[in-house]
């Protein structure tokens, strides 16, 4: 029988609030990246048939101009769909100690908050007719 | 014009291998609870047209029936494929700082390694519902770091 290799597959969706504003970042090589946190809802019914509701939090990264692109339409409050990977990123702080942080490295987004058109005398500012953007991040990112 | 609510939505699919054995523990009321810790892999090619590899870490928590599973079939190196929900879980650790760690909760667990005694759909789910959220805190996990920090 042939053999199988283990697939490469690490595929993250989620839906949830920014906690903050995107920042922007550009790397010594000039490459952008936003980071932001996102909160993540789920209702449950626990072991005694409460409804019971918790909040988990993410940090979310997005590169080149998918990043700058959610920096430009994204806020703190905004619900958005991200979909992505996971990501493991490691570092040594100065006292010589290894850290680590799970990210998650969005590949596509969905703003899913209304545009506010409040400014009824302003010429209204023009709906983003492309919210979902699709960047293939795989081949070319430096992380 | 209609509202609409925010869906829940958290998924997560991945693949790899256990990098260590599984640990199968019971909670004060019986709850089975197994954690492991796995690696996936993935290939890319750098900017300069390097190949290079970029392996994820991420802890898995199984419940029930399938943590039960988990401490009876899996090994380190194992291979599996998790499918579940991300959590994030936050503590103050002895110090005073807050910690928090990102691990998948697995609804469902493809064993991939084959064996003899290998039966033709080794896929099992989590599927009895909710369960008490009251593991042990887990102190190999991630600092929760201020983006500030990032070296970028």
């Amino acid at each position: 029988m042939a053999d199988l290799r283990l697939p490469t597959l690490n595929y993250v969706q989620l839906i949830g609030r920014l906690t903050r504003d995107p920042e922007m970042r550009y790397t010594p090589s000039g490459a952008a990246v936003a980071t932001f946190g996102i909160a993540v809802n789920r209702r449950y019914v626990d072991s005694s048939g409460e409804p019971r509701e918790d909040t988990s939090f993410f940090n979310i990264v997005a590169w080149q101009k998918l990043g700058e692109r959610m920096a430009e339409i994204l806020h703190k409050g905004s619900a958005v769909f991200i979909e992505g990977r996971l990501h493991t990123r490691t570092w040594e702080s100065q006292d010589g100690q290894r850290h680590s942080v799970i990210e998650i490295h969005a590949q596509r987004f969905q703003m899913l908050s209304k545009v506010e058109t409040n400014r009824e005398y302003d010429a209204p500012p023009p709906l983003p007719d492309d919210d979902i953007d699709t960047v293939n991040m795989d081949d070319d990112m430096p992380f | 014009m209609s509202e609409y609510r925010l869906p829940q939505l958290n998924k997560i699919f991945i693949a790899g291998n256990l990098t260590r054995d599984p640990e199968l523990r019971y909670t004060a009321s019986g709850t089975p609870v197994a954690n492991f810790r796995m690696a996936s892999n993935r290939w890319y090619r750098s900017q300069d047209g390097e190949r290079r590899e970029d392996v994820c870490y991420i802890n898995v928590v199984a419940w029930q029936r399938l943590a039960e599973l988990v401490g009876e079939r899996l090994h380190r190196g194992s291979a599996v494929l998790v499918e579940g929900e991300l959590q994030s879980r936050s503590w103050e650790s002895d110090n005073g700082s807050r910690k928090t760690i990102v691990e998948i909760r697995a609804h469902r667990i493809q064993f991939l390694n084959r064996t003899d005694e290998s039966r033709n759909d080794d896929t099992y789910n989590d599927n009895t519902g909710e369960s008490a959220q009251n593991t042990t805190n887990d102190t190999t996990g991630n600092d929760d770091i201020s983006m500030d920090d990032l070296p970028f």
